[in-house]
């Protein structure tokens, strides 16, 4: 039996300790290597885990894919659905209203008046049997005021284009900005 | 076992985007690794049974498939390797806490030199087993002479559960692995491993010492 110096058990001892500890993992079942049946155990689960995560992202590229594909419908699909009523709306006249709009560039006149009420209504006044469309937008103390659609040539809008003082030959939409002064 | 794996190798196949090869590369990690895995998890969580391990390591490595998160280099992926498969454990310990299916364990502190008590118990294994300490003990060593045998497990078990880290450090190293091996697996440098090993035997050595004398 030989002991180093730095060595706690001696030879004999080690090799039993090692008799032990060689027992000791057998019974825990800790073996050297891995076996083909363990391997093999475990590439199934693998496998599994593949397969499942391969379905996992077919559905999400489906799921994408299908709502990429409803978005692009919609879009197109509104296009068509969209245009028609908008022309119907517009079309007060025979003659198409969003043609003229297009066609003219928008009128904006602003206006300060202590009797904005006064105003709106003597406007609404003229606009009567005219083939004019009032929208009045309040806020605040300001008001939005759209008349449409003066077309070219209609002598009963004449004395709406005088009082909102735009020129004879003004079509298509005119936008009334009228502020009243804080008093 | 470790050291004749490709680890760059392999590091490029787990980081990179060609899953056929990543299933490979992480196989190949589960054969070369679960001995070393199941040893260090076996010693250090021994109120963990044997078929549970097993079912742990093989998630942990599944776990390793599915990660996004990879060590930094090829160097620190055997390190990653075990903590993965640690914290898994962990996990499975504390769900089964959770559910009141076992206590929590208590984690063994590495104090100095064992207690009067723990010298005595291993002491009562021997006499429980029959012998006279001062009677020598017929050789040869295999098989294990079942006295002594009876006297160490009573040592060896008392100084499994307080040093579980040591135990398995003596353990690898009487598998004869290569310090490399071992460090690896412990997670330290080589220096460090050897002398822990050194000083894990020391420890060892009044919970077994009594009954070794018995051989010579």
């Amino acid at each position: 039996m030989t002991k180093k110096d730095d060595d706690v058990f001696n030879q004999e001892e080690e090799r039993y300790l090692k008799s032990y500890y060689q027992k000791l993992d057998q019974q825990w079942g800790v073996d050297p290597s891995t076996s083909e049946a363990q391997l093999a155990q475990f590439r199934e689960r693998l496998n599994q885990e593949r397969t499942k995560n391969a379905s996992w992202r077919f559905s999400w590229k489906f799921f994408m894919t299908a709502l990429l594909a409803a978005f692009s419908m919609g879009l197109l699909s509104s296009r068509w659905i969209m245009v028609p009523e908008l022309v119907a709306t517009r079309g007060i006249e025979p003659t198409s209203h969003s043609e003229v709009s297009a066609n003219s560039p928008p009128k904006i006149v602003s206006i300060t008046t202590l009797e904005p009420k006064a105003y709106t209504e003597h406007l609404i006044d003229l606009t009567k049997d005219a083939g004019l469309e009032v929208t009045v937008i309040t806020s605040g103390q300001n008001r939005q005021i759209s008349v449409k659609p003066f077309l070219k040539g209609d002598a009963r809008q004449a004395a709406a284009r005088d009082f909102l003082g735009v020129e004879a030959d003004t079509v298509g939409v005119v936008t009334v900005i009228m502020t009243q002064p804080s008093q | 076992m470790l050291e004749s794996l490709d680890l760059n190798g392999l590091y490029r196949d787990l980081v990179g985007i060609h899953l056929g090869r990543k299933a490979d590369a992480v196989t190949r990690l589960y054969q070369h690794f679960r001995p070393l895995v199941f040893k260090k998890l076996r010693y250090q969580y021994q109120a963990i049974q044997e078929t549970d391990l097993q079912d742990v390591i093989q998630e942990a490595f599944i776990k390793i498939y599915n990660t996004k998160s990879y060590p930094k280099d090829a160097a620190s992926m055997s390190a990653w390797v075990f903590r993965v498969c640690e914290n898994a454990c962990l996990d499975l310990l504390r769900k089964a806490y959770r559910k009141h299916e076992m206590e929590w364990p208590e984690w063994p502190i590495d104090s100095e030199a064992p207690s009067a008590e723990v010298e005595l118990q291993a002491s009562a294994g021997l006499q429980e087993a029959g012998v006279d300490s001062d009677q020598p003990v017929s050789r040869p060593l295999t098989p294990l002479n079942r006295a002594v045998e009876f006297c160490v497990s009573s040592g060896m078990s008392l100084f499994s559960s307080q040093y579980p880290e040591r135990a398995l450090a003596i353990s690898l190293a009487m598998d004869g692995l290569s310090m490399s091996a071992i460090a690896l697996t412990l997670d330290r440098t080589e220096a460090a491993t050897r002398q822990f090993i050194y000083e894990s035997k020391k420890k060892l050595a009044p919970f077994i010492q009594h009954c070794l004398e018995q051989l010579r």
